[in-house]
C-alpha cells in the first residue's frame, strides 16, 4: 500500500499537471531524492504516491465570467459611465500579476461563497481518493504538502473534513476513527488568512495539529512547518505553534532562485525535503551521515546563483518590505506588500 | 586444523551476515502485503469468523481474536509486543459492550447500519491505525514499527496480518456509513458549484456583501437560500411601441443596470434538478439616445430577467404613457450553458455519488 501524498498549491496560474510537470514540485521532491542511496532502485513514485489537487480552475472561470460581462456591458454604455465603473474587471486577466497572484488571495479572505466553493471542491478531491484507497486496501495512509495560499486552503478543508457531520451520519473521517498521517505546510498563511465561518476554528485551535490515535483534537500523526527566513508571505501573522507535540519548525534561508516563495524552490533545500522524505516513506530513507553531508555549505550553499550581491540586495529588500508590512497587517496592507514583492522579483530577475 | 576452523568461523559468519539481510529485507512495515492463505489474514478470519460477522457481534469477535492471539504458540510466554496487541484487541472488544445485542436483534441492515452509526458516533475506532509508524500511540500499550521489523519473521508476519485485519474489520463496518458521507460530501460540492456558476450570478462587490450577509447564515454543506443584488449590469433589451400611432413594437439593447434586489432560491430536491431561483430588483436602464429609464424587473429562471421601466421624455418631467418592457440578460449563464469539460470531468463521479444522495436541505 503506497502513502498517498496529496500537493496543495498557492497563488498564481496552475495548469491541469501544474505538479506533475517540469520544474513543478513533484519533479522538485523526485529529483531530491534521488541524492539518496536508498532511492537508488526503489524510486520514489514506486513507494509514494504523488496526488495534485487542482483548484486554480474555479478561480480562473470567476475571473473570466467577470470579464465577459463587463466587456459586454461596457460596449453597450454609450455614456461611458459604466466603462468608469466596469473597466478594471472588463481588463481582468491572470495574465496580470494582480488577478494572477493577488486576487485569489483576496477573493479567498474576503468573498465566504468563493471560499466555501473551493473548500468543498477540494474536500471532495480528498475523500473519493481516501475513499477508494480504503475500499481497495482497508486503509489509507495520507500526508499533504502544502504550499502558500494553499497552507491556508489546506488547513480549512482538513478541518471541515474531519469534523463536519456530512449528510447528518457519524463522520468516519471524524480523527476519532481515522488521521493523516503528516502535515507539511510550506510559507504557512493558515493563521493569517484563518476565518470564523461556521464551523470552522482558527488555525492554532483547529484539529489540524498533531497527535495520537484517536485524538478527537488533532487530525495528523506530526505537523511541519517549514518558513523561508526572507520570505515576506510566510512572515505576517506567522505560523509559530508552542508546545505541540509532533510540531516541528524548519527556517530555511537559501536563494537558489530570484522566486525564493516557490515550492519547488522550497523542496530543492534538503532541510524541506529531508524530513519529507524520511516521513512518507521512512526514517531510515535518509541516513544521518547523507543528511549531514546534504546540508553542508559546500555541497548546498546558501547562494547558488550568478550574482550573489544582487541576492543579497534582494534578500535586504525583501526584509525591509517584512518589516514595513509588519507582524499583523490588515488586508490592504498585505495586497500591497504582496505588488511591491512581485515588484522587486521583476526587477531582480533581470 | 587452524585453517578449517578458520574456514568454518567464515563461514558460519556468511550465513549469519546472510540470514540477517534476508531477514532485514523481509521485515519492513511500510512495504508489507498480506497472504490471504496466512491463518491470521484478513479472508482467514472472515471464513473462521463467519457466524459472528454474520451477527454483526463485533464485540465478541474482537475477543475471540485477542484470545486467539493470547494462546497462540508462535510467540514466546512474556512478549511484550504479542501483550500489547492483544490488550487493543481487548480494549476494542470493550467499546462494543451491549452494542452486540442490539445488532444481532437488528432484523434488517438499515437497522443495522443505523447502530452502526450510533456506535461510531460515540466511540472512537481508529486504534489499529499506524501512525507515523506507530501503534496505539499515546497508550502504555504502544507497539513501535522499529520493534515489529525487529521480530522474527514469523512473528512480523503474524503481527502485521492481525493488526491490519483488526482495522480492516472495522472499515469494512462504517463501509455504508463511509459511502453515505462521501455521497454528502460530493452532494455539497455540487451544491457550492451550483450557487457559484449556476445561480444568480454576482459580481466582486455582490459576493462580498453576500458574504457578509446571506451566506453568513450558511454552512459548509449547504449555500444560502437567498442573495442580494446590488448595482448588477447585464446586456438589456427593451421593447416598446413606435411609430407615428404607436402601432408596431421596437427593440433596442441597453445596459441595465439592477440597482438592489433580492433573490431566493429553490434548492433541488434531488441530484439532477437544477437550480432555481425567483426575485426582483429595482433596475435603470441606460440607451444611448435616450434619458436613463428606471423600473423594476422580475427574475424568473437562470437566463431572462423581464421588468418595466419608464423614461422620461422631456426635461419637464413627463413621462411616457406606457412603460418600456424589458428583458435582461445573464451573460454569465448565458456562455454557460453546460460546465466546463475540467469542471464537468472532475464532477462525474461526485455527481453519480450524489444520486444516491436523500433530500436536498
Amino acid at each position: 500500500m503506497s502513502h498517498i501524498l496529496f500537493f496543495v498549491h498557492g497563488v498564481g496560474k496552475h495548469a491541469t499537471d501544474w505538479a506533475e510537470a517540469a520544474g513543478g514540485p513533484i519533479e522538485a521532491l523526485k529529483a531530491a531524492s534521488r541524492q539518496y542511496a536508498y532511492f537508488g532502485d526503489r524510486r520514489l513514485e514506486t513507494r509514494v504516491e504523488m496526488v495534485s489537487i487542482h483548484y486554480d480552475p474555479i478561480f480562473t472561470q470567476v475571473i473570466a465570467d467577470w470579464q465577459q460581462n463587463a466587456n459586454a456591458v461596457n460596449d453597450l454604455d454609450a455614456s461611458g459611465q459604466l466603462q468608469t465603473a466596469l473597466g478594471w474587471l472588463a481588463d481582468a486577466t491572470e495574465e496580470q500579476f494582480w488577478w494572477s497572484h493577488v486576487a485569489d488571495v483576496v477573493l479567498y479572505k474576503l468573498s465566504l461563497p468563493y471560499r466555501q466553493m473551493v473548500r468543498t471542491y477540494i474536500i471532495n478531491e480528498l475523500a473519493t481518493r481516501i475513499e477508494a484507497e480504503f475500499d481497495a486496501n482497508g486503509s489509507a495512509t495520507c500526508s499533504v504538502l502544502a504550499h502558500s495560499l494553499g497552507t491556508a486552503v489546506a488547513h480549512d478543508c482538513l478541518h471541515y473534513l474531519g469534523t463536519t457531520r456530512w449528510g447528518n451520519v457519524a463522520n468516519p473521517f471524524h480523527p476519532r476513527h481515522w488521521r493523516f498521517q503528516h502535515v507539511f505546510m510550506l510559507a504557512n498563511t493558515s493563521r493569517l488568512l484563518e476565518s470564523t465561518d461556521a464551523g470552522m476554528a482558527r488555525a492554532y485551535t483547529s484539529i489540524v495539529r498533531p497527535g495520537p490515535a484517536e485524538d478527537p483534537a488533532s487530525y495528523c500523526g506530526t505537523y511541519w512547518n517549514f518558513r523561508h527566513e526572507y520570505d515576506p508571505v510566510a512572515i505576517p501573522r506567522r505560523f509559530d505553534a508552542v508546545g505541540w507535540n509532533g510540531y516541528s519548525l524548519e527556517v530555511v534561508s537559501h536563494y537558489h532562485d530570484v522566486n525564493i516563495h516557490g515550492f519547488s524552490h522550497y523542496l530543492a533545500n534538503p532541510r524541506v525535503h529531508v524530513p519529507i522524505l524520511r516521513k512518507v516513506v521512512r526514517r531510515s530513507a535518509v541516513t544521518d551521515e547523507e543528511f549531514r553531508d546534504a546540508i553542508h555549505p559546500d555541497n548546498f550553499p546558501q547562494f547558488r546563483i550568478a550574482q550573489v550581491d544582487k541576492a543579497r540586495a534582494h534578500l535586504v529588500a525583501l526584509a525591509r518590505e517584512t518589516v514595513t508590512v509588519g507582524e499583523d497587517p490588515d488586508t490592504r496592507a498585505f495586497v500591497r506588500m504582496l505588488l511591491n514583492v512581485y515588484k522587486l522579483l521583476q526587477e531582480f530577475r533581470q | 586444523m587452524t585453517r578449517m576452523r578458520h574456514v568454518a568461523a567464515g563461514a558460519w559468519l556468511l550465513v549469519l551476515i546472510t540470514a540477517q539481510a534476508a531477514f532485514a529485507q523481509v521485515n519492513d512495515v511500510t512495504a508489507w502485503k498480506a497472504a490471504p492463505a496466512h491463518e491470521a489474514s484478513y479472508e482467514s478470519v472472515r471464513r473462521r469468523h463467519a457466524d459472528l460477522l454474520g451477527t454483526w457481534s463485533y464485540g465478541r469477535l474482537f475477543t475471540e481474536l485477542a484470545s486467539e492471539l493470547d494462546t497462540s504458540t508462535a510467540w514466546p510466554a512474556g512478549d511484550r509486543t504479542r501483550a500489547n496487541l492483544v490488550t487493543a484487541l481487548r480494549e476494542m472488544a470493550a467499546r462494543f459492550a451491549g452494542e452486540d445485542a442490539k445488532l444481532a436483534a437488528a432484523t434488517d441492515e438499515a437497522s443495522k447500519n443505523a447502530i452502526v452509526n450510533t456506535i461510531l458516533d460515540t466511540r472512537p475506532t481508529g486504534l489499529f491505525q499506524l501512525v507515523d509508524e506507530t501503534w496505539f500511540s499515546g497508550r502504555q500499550f504502544v507497539v513501535t514499527a522499529e520493534e515489529v521489523e525487529a521480530l522474527p519473521a514469523a512473528r512480523f508476519q503474524d503481527f502485521m496480518h492481525r493488526v491490519t485485519v483488526a482495522e480492516r474489520l472495522l472499515r469494512e463496518m462504517a463501509r455504508p456509513n463511509r459511502a453515505a458521507a462521501v455521497a454528502a460530501i460530493a452532494a455539497a460540492a455540487e451544491r457550492w458549484r451550483q450557487y457559484v456558476f449556476d445561480g444568480r450570478s454576482q459580481y466582486p462587490w455582490e459576493m462580498a456583501l453576500n458574504g457578509l450577509t446571506t451566506a453568513a447564515r450558511s454552512d459548509i454543506q449547504n449555500p444560502p437560500r437567498r442573495q442580494w443584488v446590488l448595482l448588477h449590469p447585464e446586456v438589456g433589451v427593451e421593447m416598446g411601441r413606435g411609430g407615428a400611432n404607436g402601432d408596431y413594437v421596437t427593440g433596442k439593447e441597453s445596459a441595465l443596470v439592477q440597482a438592489l434586489g433580492h433573490v431566493w432560491y429553490r434548492w433541488p430536491a434531488s441530484a439532477g434538478e437544477e437550480l432555481r431561483w425567483w426575485g426582483v430588483s429595482g433596475s435603470v436602464s441606460l440607451r444611448e439616445e435616450q434619458r436613463p429609464g428606471v423600473g423594476f424587473t422580475v427574475h424568473y429562471g437562470k437566463v431572462v430577467n423581464v421588468g418595466v421601466l419608464w423614461r422620461e421624455v422631456d426635461r419637464n418631467g413627463r413621462r411616457e404613457r406606457l412603460p418600456y418592457v424589458h428583458t435582461g440578460v445573464d451573460l454569465f449563464r448565458l456562455a454557460r450553458k453546460r460546465l466546463p469539460d475540467w469542471l464537468s470531468k472532475r464532477l462525474a463521479d461526485g455527481s453519480a455519488q450524489a444520486a444516491a444522495l436523500p433530500a436536498s436541505p
